[in-house]
């Protein structure tokens, strides 16, 4: 078996797991009617596994091609969020069609991935700062109406992506730290101008418990607590499937999607835990390997961005649960319950897959077109040798030239 | 010029993987930090929280008469409540309710018919399952009407199998089988409807003598099931009306109701605060009553109320045309000539300041709405800087209606209140209400006998609804005495404690470790309730007969055992009466209290405050219930004139101040001896006497007689040290002939009057007589040393006092030796007197000790006699 083969079946295999052990967490989860959330659950996995299947069979290209349309749908779904999306928890943050409940924001998630790489693909030159702006505008949209539905989480997320497929594509490392650092005085800015008072409250309760009075505990730290307690009490092995008492004893709320870590800590313990980090660990591996071996700049783009955004979310995921970044509703990729997240990161993993099974075309498994766009641009550096004996060879195989690449 | 982008990245690529991987290294440091270094810490917490103690409240006892009637007994209530924490907690009491539903035998007591229309839910399945439980009860009927007698004896073993089924059997309802046992019992007493039979014991015996329950009822299970099939009608029909609505509209409709609940709470949170304000500051809340008219204008002018409100007005104005035009009425063509005067033709609005304010006075729009003047006031008051300052004082109300509001972040809402078992647990179980969160909440109630009538209900207390006992024996039982072993709250008894485990699937199982409640015991009064009735009977003819302004009150003591025969008065109250006559005292005294702090503090002069002092206690003076419904004519405290005359008599005689031949020329009565004077009650003879023998020799022959000694339970010791401190300072004139500064409750003199009677052997009256199953004696006193004879010749000269004012037929049957005595009031009570007659019958071999006394009434002790002769004949034929 080729590489790349065993790269798809580790793949597959890694994130079916992860999908079975979700089902196996939520189904000794009852929910609060006391019916079995896990069967829904199924029912996404299901879906999930046959979109998966389909999602190769595009070419990658051909997504490339048509992700700016991807993008401006979603974004599109993502403005109609705030003037027809269903409220829930406080939230307005759904979409109801045909009785399904949508989330834009996570579909904006891959959308937003494929239009960023498209958009660096090309973009070569990041010696000034001011070149990274096209970028963060393109961030900048998504994250706006994200924010404001209000998912401050989901908005985040996007801000590392972004910033991984820029430290990939080239950009400047100083810059980078500059983005940072302003990233950083945003923060600040951001928690004292726009954050609603739960999510200050939620900020403060995590870094700064130690001040807050008995009932702003109970009230903001509530969760915190109880999930924290629901690891400790776990141990080396854990209390065993079914058997954890904080989770039989609902004492842990939203246990079954934004507290699933908890629940497995306290149920499957230490080892289950660094089982779980070893799959996250290794499936981040996998898609870096994939961004390695392609030789298609997109492509590369497109899984680092995946990538980025399935561990950075994961991260956040278990920092919540286990008390070191605010409390904020975050999915485990794969194992929460949550269909439309499950489906979003189902269809990322057969992206990568697909990247790295479709052919190898000519030089370094570029197009002709590729090819000759960096054939000239290497031969532009040199001392502008337009009549360059390959690129004369290499010309009539491409019938119309793109404008943009068009070399001075 | 676009510039290309570097194609091999993979150092970058392999930075992206370090920075993750150092992040989940962080992210395992910490999860071994829980799982390893705390995790005892966070185990032992967690396992806390699977435990708990819940109160098992223990049962108060109840207050029986000497015949173990009840005179009050505590009752299991209930309440269906819906607690917002519990919301979505499924409720696991279903298979006890099934089980207490198809057994309680009590027939519906309120009816069906009370439940509100508004009340929504899946009706049809509800109604099927009601009609299971429905069926099962009915069972329930016929199988306890066709039980024995020996099926009454509850320690048979299979009846207490039969409970023992139930005996905590989720966990959640605590039900132990002495409970179980009183409710079977209750059932049966309402079922044998406390006409056929008032006592479980009359039950017995009559099922002894007939044969099954039904016999001694005279009904068949067809009779009672007729009875539930007229329930069954009434809870169809109500069904009807809201079988077509669904569960979330119920759950909507709920909420609605929490919302208007919450609405009138906060409403009555500020009337609270509005009638707080009045009362400290004007003296009282209900401002109709307190202030006069002119008060109530002058408020209502100081408040500005009417200035400018020509709207006000408008419809006052209209309201009486439209009377007039209807009847014919003298008032208020009066009022209308005086407004058409000031109006002369113009409309209100155009009217001046001044003319707006005749106008208003003229249509006595002012002092019309009391509860107006008030809102106004308090509004006024709440914008001023006094309120500011004593801000706290004032929101004390409004901080606990609050606290009750706040239960965890929700309003606690009470679907039922205070409802029979059956009917709590059917609604819960037939309409799903525990799906909904609904709990059926048990406490405790307290019973009357006789309420209505109002039996000894003085004497007896009450407790509020917060189950707090209000005076009486309630309370006296109920804080205990300095003799623990005996006063040691005997009602009370002891809480217990149940500990509980959390397991898994929810369920909270009983563990070991509890306690069982130490049930309060019950108390066993000396007075006999149906003697106790026909004596209060009495004193209300005599109350009205005399023309008392205030009461009447009197006390039988049996001689022999110190017990308290009968302690009755009048005006007596009913349990309404005497919640609403106690409020009334309290808030006087609250008044009265208000006013001191305001002098003290410099907010009312020493003047207003006097005038205000005045007033409430001369309202307090004469409310006929001062005192007397709270104490029971215990305390009540009068002088009681001239019945002191005896134990001054037997002083005297034994002191030898005055010799048996010795003749005392007395200007009213002519000359006497010691034993004329205290047949005649010369007042001269006995000034004389105690001039010879001096005040502190005189106390302290009254004390040996037992004057202000306490008797336990009914007066303190505190206040018995005040009354003689007084009496200390007081002319020995005044003392010899029970004037002045000497008052004494009937209950006081008729222990006076039972030492005397045992011939000095003095004896410390009690009203207990057992307590559970330990039986109580009388404490032996002190002995004084007088002689036979002399006793011998005061009864002798009582005799003849009795023989003056009654049937001297009766007073030879009754042997009655009484004393009269008449204290003269002073003051604002001038021309009125305290018309007392105490003694003791048989006079050969004393029985019954007795005082009777009329207060602040027009007549003489004499009249008060044939009463006393009634009383006794009263007592002596019921005793028989």
């Amino acid at each position: 078996m080729s590489e790349r083969r065993l790269i798809v079946f580790a793949i597959g295999f890694l994130a079916l797991s992860l999908a079975i052990c979700g089902l196996a967490v939520q189904s000794s989860v009852l929910d609060v009617t006391g019916n079995l959330g896990h069967r829904t659950q199924t029912k996404w996995v299901l879906l999930s596994v046959f979109a998966a299947g389909v999602i190769p069979f595009i070419r990658h290209r051909v997504l490339m091609r048509h992700s700016y349309l991807v993008f401006g749908a979603v974004l599109l779904l993502l403005a109609a969020v705030p003037i027809v999306g269903v409220s829930r928890n406080f939230s307005q943050r759904w979409l109801e069609v045909g009785g399904f409940s949508l989330q834009p924001s996570e579909l904006m998630k891959i959308a937003f991935v494929l239009a960023l790489a498209r958009l660096l693909r090309y973009r070569g030159d990041f010696s000034k700062l001011g070149n990274l702006i096209p970028a963060g505008l393109l961030m900048a949209l998504p994250v706006g109406l994200i924010f404001r539905q209000p998912d401050l989480s989901t908005a985040i997320l996007f801000v590392p992506t972004t910033l991984s497929m820029l430290f990939v594509a080239g950009a400047r490392k100083k810059h980078i730290a500059m983005i940072l650092c302003g990233g950083a005085l945003a923060a600040i800015l951001v928690f004292f101008f726009f954050l609603e008072p739960y999510q200050r409250e939620r900020v403060t309760s995590t870094f700064g418990s130690g001040s807050m009075t008995k009932a702003e505990l109970e009230r903001e730290g509530f969760q915190l607590d109880q999930s924290i307690q629901s690891i400790g009490i776990g141990g080396m092995f854990g209390k065993g499937w079914a058997n954890g008492t904080q989770n039989r004893l609902n004492r842990l709320p939203y246990r079954h999607n934004d507290f699933i870590f908890a629940v497995l800590a306290e149920e499957f313990g230490f080892v289950g835990c660094t089982l779980l980090f070893g799959s996250i660990l290794t499936l981040l591996l996998l898609i870096l390997r994939v961004a390695y071996l392609t030789r298609d700049t997109a492509g590369r783009l497109t899984c680092v961005g995946l990538g980025t955004m399935f561990a950075f979310q994961s991260l956040v995921h278990i920092g919540v649960n286990l008390g070191v970044v605010p409390t904020t509703g975050m999915t485990l990729p794969f194992v929460s319950a949550g269909g439309t997240s499950l489906l979003t990161f189902s269809v990322a993993m057969s992206l990568v897959a697909s990247i790295v099974m479709q052919p190898s075309r000519g030089f370094g498994g570029l197009s002709i077109r590729e090819q000759l766009a960096r054939l000239e641009a290497i031969v532009g550096f040199r001392g502008g040798k337009a009549n360059h004996p390959a690129l004369q060879q290499m010309r009539p195989m491409v019938k119309s030239k793109p404008r943009r690449f068009r070399s001075s | 010029m676009s510039t290309p982008i570097p194609i091999r990245s993979e150092r970058r690529l392999g930075v992206v993987f370090a920075a993750f991987l150092a992040l989940f290294v962080l992210m395992s440091g910490r999860l071994f930090e829980l799982q390893f270094l705390r995790s005892d810490d966070i185990e032992t917490g967690i396992a806390k929280r699977r435990h708990r103690h819940q109160k098992l409240q223990a049962y108060r006892g109840n207050i029986l008469d000497r015949q173990g009637r009840p005179f009050a007994t505590t009752v299991n209530r209930y309440d269906l409540a819906f607690l917002p924490t519990n919301f979505r907690e499924g409720n696991r009491i279903d298979a006890l309710q099934d089980l207490l539903v198809a057994w309680c035998p009590e027939v519906l007591p309120a009816g069906f018919g009370e439940i509100p229309l508004r009340f929504n839910g899946r009706v049809v399945e509800r109604l099927q399952r009601f009609r299971q439980v429905y069926s099962l009860r009915q069972r329930g009927i016929e199988q306890l009407l066709s039980l024995s007698v020996s099926d009454l004896v509850f320690e048979k073993p299979h009846l207490v199998r039969r409970f023992e089924k139930i005996r905590y059997p989720a966990g959640e309802l605590i039900l132990p089988p002495s409970k179980l046992k009183r409710r079977l019992e209750a059932a049966l007493l309402i079922l044998a409807n406390n006409e056929v039979c008032s006592t479980l014991r009359d039950l017995r015996s009559r099922m002894a003598t007939f044969g099954t329950l039904a016999e001694v009822l005279s009904v068949t299970p067809e009779s009672v099931n007729q009875g539930l099939e007229d329930q069954w009608e009434k809870l169809q029909h109500f069904s009807d009306q809201i079988v077509s609505t669904r569960p979330g509209l119920f759950l909507t409709k709920m909420f609605e109701m929490e919302q208007r609940d919450l609405v009138r709470v906060r409403r009555r949170v500020e009337n609270s605060l509005d009638d707080a304000i009045c009362a400290i500051e004007l003296g009282s809340h209900d401002l109709g009553n307190y202030l006069s008219k002119e008060q109530l204008e002058s408020l209502a002018a100081e408040l500005d109320l009417g200035r400018d409100k020509a709207k006000e007005l408008e419809p006052v104005l209209k309201e009486l045309l439209e009377q007039e035009a209807q009847a014919d009425n003298n008032e208020i063509a009066t009022k209308l000539a005086a407004a058409r005067g000031i109006l002369r033709g113009r409309n209100i609005g155009s009217l001046a300041p001044y003319e707006l304010k005749s106008l208003a006075r003229v249509l006595e729009f002012w002092d019309n709405d009391p509860q107006r003047l008030k809102r106004a006031f308090a509004k006024r008051f709440k914008a001023s800087p006094a309120f500011v300052g004593r801000r706290e004082e004032y929101l004390k109300i409004e901080k606990e209606w609050h606290r009750t509001l706040q239960f965890k972040g929700g309003v606690p809402f009470t679907l039922f209140r205070g409802c029979g078992f059956p009917v709590a647990a059917q609604v819960w179980r037939s309409f799903g209400l525990g799906e909904l969160g609904f709990e059926v909440r048990a406490s405790q109630g307290r019973s009357y006998w006789a309420d209505e009538k109002g039996v000894a209900a003085q004497l007896i207390g009450r407790r509020n609804g917060s189950g707090d006992p209000l005076g009486g024996l309630e309370l006296a039982l109920s804080i205990g005495g300095k003799d623990k072993g005996i006063w040691n709250a005997p009602l009370l008894g002891q809480d217990g404690v149940l500990r509980k485990r959390q397991e898994l699937d929810g369920r909270w199982r009983i563990i070991d470790g509890g306690r069982e409640p130490e049930h309060g015991k019950d108390v066993w009064l000396t007075l006999d309730r149906e003697m106790q009735a026909e004596a209060e009977t009495l004193m209300g003819e005599m109350f009205a007969s005399l023309g008392s302004r205030t009461g009447a009150a009197c006390c039988v003591i049996d001689v022999e055992t110190g017990e308290i025969v009968l302690l009755a008065s009048a005006p007596t109250s009913s349990g309404t009466d005497y919640l609403e006559r106690y409020l009334e005292e309290a808030t006087l005294r609250r008044a009265l209290g208000a006013a001191k702090n305001a002098r003290d503090s410099g907010d009312l002069s020493a003047r207003d405050y006097f005038e205000i002092q005045r007033r409430i206690r001369e309202e307090l003076y004469y409310l006929a219930f001062f005192e007397r419904s709270v104490e029971a004519g215990t305390v009540t405290q009068s002088p009681p004139g001239s019945v002191l005359k005896c134990f001054a008599a037997a002083a005297l005689a034994q002191e030898g101040l005055f010799k048996v031949g010795e003749i005392f020329d007395c200007p009213e009565k002519g000359p006497v001896n010691i034993w004329l004077a205290l047949e005649r009650s010369s007042n001269p003879f006995f000034w004389e006497g105690a001039k010879r023998l001096g005040r502190k020799a005189l106390i302290d022959w009254y004390q040996q007689f037992g004057l202000f000694r306490p008797i336990p339970l009914l007066t303190k010791q505190r206040d018995c040290d005040a009354r003689l401190k007084q009496v200390r300072n007081d002319a020995a004139k005044n003392i010899v002939i029970g004037q002045g500064s000497v008052s004494l409750s009937v209950l006081e003199v008729a222990s006076m009057m039972t030492n005397l009677a045992r011939e000095g052997r003095c004896i410390e009256p009690m009203i207990v007589k057992r307590i559970g199953s330990v039986d109580l004696k009388a404490k032996d006193q002190n002995r004084i040393e007088v002689d036979r004879t002399i006793f011998e010749e005061i009864t002798q000269a009582m005799l003849k006092v009795s023989g003056h004012y009654v049937d001297p037929k009766k007073v030879e049957e009754l042997g009655l030796a009484g004393k009269t005595g008449t204290a003269e009031l002073g003051g604002k009570d001038k021309g009125l007197y305290n018309a007392w007659f105490a003694g003791f019958a048989p006079a050969s071999k004393p029985k019954y000790a007795f005082a009777v006394v009329a207060e602040r009434t027009g007549l003489m002790g004499k009249t008060t006699a044939p009463f006393a002769a009634r009383l006794i004949e009263m007592v002596m034929r019921l005793k028989k």
